[in-house]
């Protein structure tokens, strides 16, 4: 007996050069792609026409493509930058991560990005944007571990400095010896001012912050002037560690809408802008 | 680009004030802070209740996350097998004052019950649901008979709603009041007992309920408030959103007021394991608001929290995109230019609204394209409105949309909301804590205590003068003035509530009837006043600040737009005292009151009193009557006529 066959679903008429390049952006929007999967995604009809499209955009400057080998990838913004910020944002949220981790936790946040990674991390070690912890997890932070790195010179140090005192050698000296030896501006130089952030005092404001919004639940926006108390720093130090680590993306300032109405010491107590504009709240991003 | 000349602006619309709106939605936007929502609901389901504390700034979309919700929630109800119930949802925009906070969520958890959803009450729905749940069987078996009860089946289900209610103790009033709402019985009278209006005697003898002679309106408010979350909580999650947390405060640094907001939502969280409650507050009342709590209450709304972060430039476009969709005629025109995506703007223009990250909010984004969108369409410059005009144009707008919507149940709260704010505009001291049973006690020197007496009739009205008038003459020697909506007459039978209020006026006490056009008035202002207060008053999208709103007020005295409000506050403060209303006043406004027109021999027979006298009474009150010359001479009660249909 000879088998019945279904009627075939009638072929769908081919897309409008905009529409096809409509569903190309749909597309990246919500994965970066390899070509083939790109082809397979947008369809049967439409799906070899969707790379060429995609390569148009790309010499366009309006998607961005990566050839590796005798594979291509499209991507909807720079992948290298994508990676630079989810990763950042990972760490900041969970703190350092081996790459295993970080590969894991890059690929939920950034689809498609994964096949880049390991190329991505050599560049931003390379980079110093992340840094190797010592020892044998080999975990990635934003910061080198210098406790550990120094270790050894620092006990020997400690041990030496604690002789010098007994000979009556004050620890002020010591330190202005060591900042000249090490090229570094005597404590007794004026000190020029700078906008940028130093490493050490971002270190200190995101220890902090971790510490502070582990006292707090997840998501939670933090105030800015108990931050301020916690970590210590110069009003200087701390406003620049906090617009620069924003500006980077790994956190979030929330503005006052009506600073102008506070009093100079409650205005003093949050984070000053360039542009004047206040911030009293504080929460590491992506972290409700 | 004569083209988008006579297209409608999609980008106009950009401050949400109603959970209850539907704007159109871009679910990746603030997505986390939506899933958040979400376990937040399912923690309540499974009878553990939770809080969520979202913070954001101004424009950074708040209640339209609170919209999403909503509308998530109605949808997975009807996409649901058997269209049931799953959850309760309730908005509350805390626009009044601490003192009546009780009251107010009382009054908008009663509105939000009566919402309609295909034919049912939310309340009905939840009926239906906790009957069927406890008869052990399907909850949409138990809806379709609410939906069309007949005959004998109205006994069984009062039977069944009444055994409902005794099993969970709630008062004998109440459940005859749910009874009488799942039952589409009196309905209108009923919803107000369950907003917490005063109604008068015959209403609640009609109701089945006893006398209103409660002393103490928000602890009343409070009772019923968590009986009716121990109702929905029994078998669903019930969810409070509350927004504009700031409007309850009477300066920017008030306290008192968050503390306050603190003790009822601790109480409300503590009512019943199936509650989840939801709080917006704008990110610069952060440390106040933390300051303000008290720390056990701050513990249980620190179960969750979340922020709104600004946008970045992927949710900025698919913002712009979104809107751009929703004009179809725009939809052709892009098609047209493919390379255009976001046409009639430029991709560089696009680029320029995600800028600035840290401002970066979606009504700053909707507002510059507003504007951009219209630029293109006039092919020019569109000129920025001043605040000041801004400001009039939306007091002019809002009195006319509240003038048909306020009824004397309204009163209490403007009348209060009102005499806080000219007086804090006048420098004047102002407290709400007071031995003498007064609600507010107002000045410095000399002093007034007002008393908003807005109880419907001699029954639940009688007690309070009655209170009012053993502490009168006060200790403190303020001047009593008893306000009372024009629309609330005294009865002929009520003797004694008649005695009483012409003792406190023999003692110079004053009577104060605000009209219609200073409610109407107050209304606009508190409502503009708690939406600067609030971050949702935008002026071409920059925020006006409540400090703005103060000083243009202060300017407009004597503007004949805001005019029947400094009239209504000089009447309350100026020492000069009115004379006691005389019988014939108050026959005359009771009557008319209940009849709004008569002839003027038809008044003099039924009230047996001159005409002359009815007449010269009508005359020297414009405000209240409208006299028709005729013949036949007519007497019409302007008050309760202009209520009811918005003239």
């Amino acid at each position: 007996m000879a088998k019945t066959r279904g009627k075939r679903a009638p072929a769908e008429p081919p897309l409008t050069d905009a529409e096809l390049e409509a569903r190309v952006r749909a597309a990246l929007s919500q994965s970066a792609l390899k070509g083939t999967d790109l082809s397979k995604k947008v369809g049967k009809t439409d799906g070899a026409r969707a790379v060429e499209v995609a390569r148009d955009l790309a010499r366009r400057n309006e998607v961005h493509r990566v050839v590796r080998g005798n594979s291509e990838f499209f991507f909807a913004a720079d992948p290298v930058a994508t990676l630079d910020r989810v990763a950042r944002e990972v760490i900041v949220r969970e703190g350092p991560l081996d790459a295993k981790g970080l590969k894991a936790a890059v690929k939920t946040a950034a689809p498609g990005h994964d096949g880049l990674f390991a190329e991505w991390l050599k560049s931003a070690l390379a980079r110093s944007l992340l840094y190797q912890q010592p020892g044998k997890s080999k975990a990635l932070g934003l910061e080198p571990d210098l406790t550990s790195l120094l270790q050894k010179p620092l006990a020997a140090l400690n041990k030496q400095v604690a002789a010098l005192e007994a000979k009556g050698i004050s620890r002020e000296l010591i330190v202005d010896f060591l900042s000249d030896a090490l090229g570094l501006v005597s404590r007794a130089a004026p000190t020029t001012t700078t906008p940028q952030s130093s490493s050490s005092s971002r270190e200190v404001f995101l220890s902090a912050l971790r510490r502070f919004a582990a006292d707090n639940p997840k998501g939670a926006l933090l105030p800015v002037r108990e931050l301020r108390e916690r970590a210590g720093l110069t009003k200087r130090d701390f406003d620049a560690a906090a617009l620069a680590l924003s500006s980077e993306g790994l956190l979030t300032l929330h503005h006052h809408d009506h600073a102008s109405a506070l009093s100079e010491a409650e205005q003093n107590a949050l984070v000053r802008d360039a542009v004047g504009r206040h911030y009293v709240g504080v929460a590491l991003r992506g972290s409700a | 680009m004569t083209e988008l000349a006579t297209l409608p602006n999609p980008f106009r619309d950009y401050v949400v004030l109603d959970a209850w709106q539907s704007p159109a939605d871009v679910v990746e936007i603030h997505s986390d802070v939506f899933r958040a929502c979400l376990a937040g609901i399912d923690s309540a389901a499974g009878g553990v209740p939770d809080y969520l504390l979202i913070y954001g700034a101004a424009g950074s979309g708040k209640t339209h996350l609170l919209t999403r919700l909503q509308r998530h929630l109605a949808q997975t109800a009807r996409d649901a097998p058997d269209q049931v119930l799953r959850c309760v949802f309730v908005f509350v925009r805390l626009q009044t004052v601490p003192q009546l906070l009780w009251q107010h969520v009382r009054r908008r958890l009663a509105t939000d019950l009566m919402r309609r959803d295909q034919g049912l009450t939310q309340l009905q729905r939840l009926i239906a649901h906790q009957i069927a749940v406890r008869a052990g069987k399907s909850p949409r078996a138990a809806v379709f008979r609410v939906r069309v009860l007949a005959g004998d089946d109205q006994a069984a289900l009062s039977r069944q709603v009444s055994e409902l209610t005794a099993s969970l103790s709630l008062p004998r009033d109440l459940s005859i009041v749910i009874e009488h709402l799942t039952l589409n019985r009196s309905v209108r009278d009923a919803v107000a007992w369950l907003s917490g209006d005063s109604l008068p005697e015959s209403a609640l003898g009609q109701l089945g309920l006893g006398p209103d002679t409660q002393d103490d309106r928000e602890q009343a408010a409070r009772d019923t408030v968590t009986a009716l979350c121990r109702l929905a909580g029994e078998t669903l999650p019930i969810v409070f959103c509350f927004d504009q947390v700031e409007a309850l405060q009477r300066s920017s640094d008030d306290k008192e007021a968050f503390f306050r907001f603190g003790q009822m939502a601790a109480d409300l969280h503590d009512t019943d394991p199936n509650v989840f409650l939801v709080t917006c507050l704008q990110s610069a009342a952060l440390m106040l608001f933390r300051d303000a709590i008290r720390k056990a209450d701050f513990e249980r709304m620190a179960k969750r929290h979340a922020t709104l972060e600004t946008l970045d430039a992927g949710q900025v476009e698919q913002l712009i995109r979104s809107r751009l969709d929703s004009v179809p005629e725009l939809v052709a025109l892009r098609q047209k230019r493919p390379a255009e995506p976001f046409f009639p703007f430029s991709r560089g223009f696009i680029a320029e609204l995600a800028a600035d990250r840290t401002s970066c909010v979606p009504r700053q984004v909707l507002s510059s394209a507003a504007r951009r969108f219209e630029e293109l369409q006039r092919h020019h410059e569109v000129d920025r409105i001043e605040t000041g005009d801004f400001l009039a144009e939306e007091l002019f707008l809002r009195q006319q949309a509240a003038k048909p919507e306020l009824t004397p149940a309204d009163t209490t709260r403007l009348v209060l909301q009102g005499a806080e704010l000219l007086a804090k505009l006048e420098g004047q001291d102002v407290s709400d804590r007071d031995s003498g049973r007064v609600d507010l006690v107002l000045g410095s020197a000399s002093k007034v205590a007002l008393s908003v007496c807005n109880e419907a009739d001699g029954r639940s009205l009688g007690p309070k003068l009655k209170a009012l008038l053993e502490e009168y003459p006060r200790r403190d020697s303020a001047r009593l003035v008893i306000v009372r909506d024009p629309r609330l007459t005294i009865g002929k039978a009520a003797v004694k509530t008649r005695e009483h209020l012409a003792e406190l006026q023999s003692r110079g006490a004053v009577l104060v009837e605000p009209t219609l056009a200073a409610l109407a008035a107050l209304e606009a202002l508190q409502s503009i006043l708690s939406d600067a207060k609030s971050g949702d008053l935008a002026n071409d999208g920059s925020p006006v600040l409540d400090g703005a709103v103060l000083a243009w007020l202060r300017s407009l005295k004597g503007d004949i737009s805001v005019e029947p409000v400094f009239e209504l506050f000089g009447a309350i403060m100026t020492e000069d005292g009115n004379a006691p209303q005389r019988a014939e006043e108050q026959d005359l406004a009771e009557l008319l009151a209940r009849e709004h027109v008569l002839t003027l021999g038809a008044l003099s027979q039924r009230l047996r009193h001159s005409s002359d006298v009815l007449l010269g009474i009508a005359r020297q009150n414009p405000e209240r009557y409208l006299v028709l010359e005729g013949p036949p001479l007519l007497l019409l009660d302007i008050a309760g006529t202009s209520a009811e249909t918005g003239q």
